[in-house]
């Protein structure tokens, strides 16, 4: 499709003001993290500080250990996803592919508990799980998931429909089993659709805010985003420090973002969100 | 295709779906079974619940305005749903149509969508701030007097947020519209130039429709997570000022929570989950007039 | 606080102290606090923020320490504030009254803090560190203060708690038996008028939607407003300013009635369900009396809960801001706890502070506003304290 040179500047100008609006924020962290106290209050605002300092990172690194808390995010989040990714493979499989009785109205159910609101939940399970003594354990925040959850089933099914019936055909043909199916040839397809759920189950596990507020209290099993929370305390955060307690937090998933966007999108692709 | 059978067929996927199936059991549908039977009793968490039969109903019918005063906002937050949409579909047009820097502007898009509501929070909190904040400080430098405290002013802190919520969910619906973009057959929108259709009607006859399931999608998925918005309403405003922009979900957050009517809480989340199932069936009944499978 | 725990260790060499921090902010440790509660495995020891005592005493998660005190005869009740000691009291019905729950952590008197710097800018004479000024004197010192005509607005001050105006004024918040609300009268809508008119007609006071969650402190911090009304515990993160201030009383509406101001406090309370009750009130104890509040004092956060620790220098620190520490100790005396802390649910505030915005943002005017208000008070104090 041709496109005229003068909208076609015009298209670049409305994409570049998009692209503007969002960093700006970002780079008004940025700034803001690298300025002494008594910039921060000024006005007008400026971007690039006069006096840049690293004072705020120091403190936040204080408040925030990035080294614990990434492995805290990375020992819920492991277990979880890779569990999830299993079990919700094997799960989305048998969905799309194979034939049992009570296989929609089974489905449906699953679906139906993407709908429930969390808060209708919370005390029930978090009763039961106190219960059973996982309170202050990474338990509740990896099993669930591990469990396999609704949504990530979904994703799979979506992908394994797209498999050729042909392969499932010649399988059953040949006598293999569904598990032998599955295992050999029809899991090793999928991994676009895997590395995607597992891409996304990291980037959850990591901004989980919620789910760790509720469930742990000691220090040493916090993740990042309680660490930053903490940098906000009751008498009132330091926006210095607080900008660059975030910015601190975000800095892992971005690179991971950069090195793994391939599979972010091409994971939305091929998983055919429709 | 029907001869195809595999030996025991059910008992492998029994096997197979079993974990996400007891998961959901165990996670949604007893502590939901649990939570209907709270609905019907007053309950503090530290004491046993006592049955009061139908009175959390009846109280949240009939006189508490605050039910009202949340739903109608929880309403409001639904303009949000379009408006994203709108703005990620534009967007993803025009990006489909640059060529060398389409993969930088769709990554810097998408960043937003990559950082926690936490941090996001926190950045936009300094940037609606009314006295310091960046955008006030730029609106005075530009002779505006007074500008409005945009978290703070009970009209203006939805708009705010719904804005927060764009910038936020943008990155995404881009590149999911830029996927299905890629799907829109080349000889179709050739043939609609052939007939001398401009870039308008290109997009309304063709581009629209072959993406109509996506935006369904995103139509559905995004009414469901606003009717349950609430991390970012809790970080931002904790529903302030004076609950403009507290929503239905948070008003149940702080009913259980912050004064421990856990009965009175559980009827209301069993009200919002209905409402839910209400909005996702009519969205699906609407379906049928504009999505194109 | 860890430090002072490991000095409690020291001196007490059977004991071990695991002490943990919550993050966030207050919600965030009250929601912490309720959640462990429920699950069974609340610490042993907590902090009880005044405001949320009646709700968690009412649900028997606190352990009632009279008679164990008593028992011990180190604790000396006497020499902490009155005011500090009896808001954790507790008699099944009736709070502020009864058997002792906690003791005080601190106590949290307010006062005005002043930007010094600004004063000599502006050619103002300090307030008085002694006698507190009227309302009417207060008002003409604001307005000189205040610059309205500039690129950037400032203001005399951040604004005036509407209780204490209340109080000030002759008022109550509550009636006496706690179970209607007392502010529908002449007294009372007369000073939230007041109140809400510094910001709207005298444009002294920023309005309400232009003060952020820190309650106008950033204001004050970031020199737009000259006067800021705020407690004891500022005073460590003021002191990181970069300007001169210094602290006087709250100004009164007249000289008539003795002065009246607010003060907060956190206790130390014995969870209910601890397998270690001896062990937690002796760490209690210490903490409370003088060994744990020296070092506890020397933050600067905090005002002790001893009355003799509050008058040497451990507190008044000189040497450092702010010049005129006494205030507190004198504000100390005449402070009373919130109205939050009378009733053992407080939602009926949260109606009453969602309500008064309208008076705030000049939509209504507290007379108009409050016969209409009345009812609905009155029903969410009562449906939600049936015990009252």
């Amino acid at each position: 499709m041709k496109v005229l040179p003068r909208s076609r500047a015009l298209v670049y100008a409305i994409l570049i003001v998009v692209a503007v609006a969002v960093l700006l924020p970002f780079a008004f962290m940025l700034s803001t993290s690298f300025k002494p106290p008594r910039e921060i209050y000024e006005v007008p605002f400026r971007f690039i500080p006069r006096q840049p300092t690293l004072a705020n990172y120091k403190s936040a690194l204080l408040e925030v250990n990035l080294a614990r808390g990434t492995l805290n995010t990375v020992a819920i989040a492991v277990p979880s996803t890779l569990g999830g990714l299993l079990t919700a493979s094997f799960a989305g499989f048998a969905f799309a592919k194979l034939r049992f009785p009570g296989r929609e109205a089974l489905f449906a159910m699953l679906i139906a508990t993407m709908m429930v609101p969390g808060v209708l939940l919370l005390i029930p399970q978090f009763s039961a799980f106190a219960e059973i003594g996982w309170v202050d354990t990474f338990w509740p925040l990896i099993v669930p998931g591990a469990m396999g959850t609704a949504m990530a089933t979904f994703m799979m099914r979506q992908f394994f429909k797209g498999v050729p019936d042909e392969i499932i055909d010649a399988a059953a043909l040949d006598g293999a089993t569904p598990f032998y199916l599955f295992t050999r040839i029809v899991f090793p397809l999928a991994r676009p659709a895997l590395i995607t759920l597992a891409v996304f189950g990291f980037k959850g596990a990591w901004n989980d805010y919620f789910g760790p507020l509720v469930y742990l209290s000691s220090p040493d099993k916090m993740n990042i985003q309680q660490m930053i929370a903490a940098t906000q305390n009751a008498y009132g955060g330091d926006p210095g420090i607080l900008m660059a307690g975030s910015a601190l937090a975000m800095v892992p998933l971005l690179v991971m973002f950069l090195f793994a966007q391939r599979y972010f999108i091409e994971g939305i692709a091929t998983t055919g969100l429709k | 295709m029907q001869a195809r059978r595999f030996e025991r067929e059910a008992f492998w996927a029994y096997a197979f779906i079993a974990p996400p199936v007891l998961g959901a059991i165990a996670f949604a549908f007893l502590p939901m079974a649990a939570s209907l039977f709270l609905s019907f009793t007053r309950y503090d968490v530290l004491t046993p619940p006592q049955w009061i039969g139908l009175d959390n109903y009846r109280r949240l019918f009939n006189d508490d305005f605050f039910v009202g005063r949340t739903a109608v906002n929880t309403v409001f937050y639904l303009m949000g749903v379009p408006l994203g949409i709108a703005a990620a579909l534009t967007v993803a047009v025009l990006l489909n149509q640059v060529g060398a820097l389409r993969g930088l502007f769709r990554t810097v898009y998408f960043i937003p969508s990559v950082c926690s509501i936490v941090a996001v929070a926190l950045v936009w909190k300094w940037i609606y701030r009314a006295d310091l904040g960046l955008l006030n400080m730029t609106l005075t430098s530009m002779g505006v007097r007074d500008p409005p405290a945009w978290l703070n002013e009970p009209e203006l802190v939805k708009p705010s947020l719904i804005f927060m919520g764009v910038w936020t969910s943008i990155g995404f619906n881009v590149v999911v519209y830029l996927a299905a973009l890629q799907t829109v057959p080349r000889h179709l929108i050739e043939a609609a130039e052939l007939d001398g259709a401009n870039a308008w009607q290109r997009f309304w006859h063709v581009v629209f429709p072959v993406v109509s399931p996506t935006t369904f999608f995103l139509v559905v998925t995004g009414t469901i997570a606003t009717l349950q918005n609430f991390d970012q309403v809790y970080v931002m405003t904790r529903g302030g000022p004076t609950y403009a922009s507290a929503t239905f979900m948070l008003y149940i957050y702080v009913t259980g929570f912050q004064y421990f009517q856990m009965g009175y809480a559980s009827a209301m989340a069993w009200l919002l989950a209905l409402g839910v199932l209400l909005v996702t069936r009519s969205h699906f009944a609407l379906a049928k007039r504009w999505v194109h499978e | 606080m860890a430090d002072v725990v490991a000095l409690f260790e020291q001196s007490n060499p059977g004991l071990r102290v695991t002490y943990t921090q919550v993050p966030g902010t207050g919600y965030d440790y009250l929601n912490k606090l309720r959640l462990m509660i429920v699950a069974g495995n609340a610490p042993d020891v907590f902090y009880v923020p005044d405001g949320a005592f009646g709700e968690l005493v009412r649900t028997g998660a606190l352990l009632d320490l009279d008679e164990r005190i008593a028992a011990s005869g180190v604790v000396d009740l006497d020499a902490m504030w009155p005011s500090a000691v009896d808001r954790y009291r507790w008699d099944g019905r009736r709070l502020h009254q009864g058997h002792l729950y906690a003791l005080p952590k601190d106590m949290g008197p307010t006062a005005m803090f002043y930007d010094a710097d600004r004063f000599r800018e502006r050619g103002v004479p300090l307030p008085d560190p002694v006698v507190p000024m009227t309302w009417s004197e207060a008002r003409a010192m604001w307005a000189a203060l205040s610059d309205r005509a500039g690129p950037v607005r400032r203001y005399g001050l951040t604004g005036y708690p509407f209780d204490v105006a209340v109080w000030a004024a002759g008022g109550e918040v509550l009636t006496s038996d706690r179970r209607s609300w007392a502010m529908q009268n002449p007294v009372a809508e007369g000073a939230v008028q007041w109140c809400a008119d510094l910001a709207l007609s005298d444009g002294v006071a920023p309005l309400p939607s232009r003060v952020e969650g820190g309650g106008g402190r950033e204001l004050f911090e970031a020199r737009l407003a000259a006067t800021h009304i705020d407690g004891r515990w500022m005073v460590p993160r003021f002191r990181k300013l970069g300007f001169d201030w210094d602290v006087a009383p709250i100004p009164m509406a007249d000289r008539d009635r003795p002065p009246v101001v607010w003060s907060g406090s956190v206790g130390f309370a014995v969870a209910a369900s601890t397998p270690y009750p001896d062990e937690a009130i002796a760490l209690v104890a210490w903490l409370a009396g003088p060994e744990g509040q020296a070092p506890l004092t020397r933050t600067g956060l905090q005002l002790p809960n001893q009355r003799a620790l509050a008058k040497t220098d451990l507190f008044l620190q000189p040497g450092q801001r702010p010049v005129h520490a006494d205030v507190f100790v004198r504000a100390a005396k005449n402070s009373r706890p919130s109205a939050i802390t009378e009733t053992p649910n407080s939602f009926w505030f949260d109606v009453l502070s969602i309500f008064l915005d309208e008076v705030w943002r000049g939509r209504r005017t507290a007379a108009s506003l409050f016969p209409e208000l009345a009812p609905r008070i009155d029903a969410a104090l009562r449906e939600n304290n049936p015990e009252l």
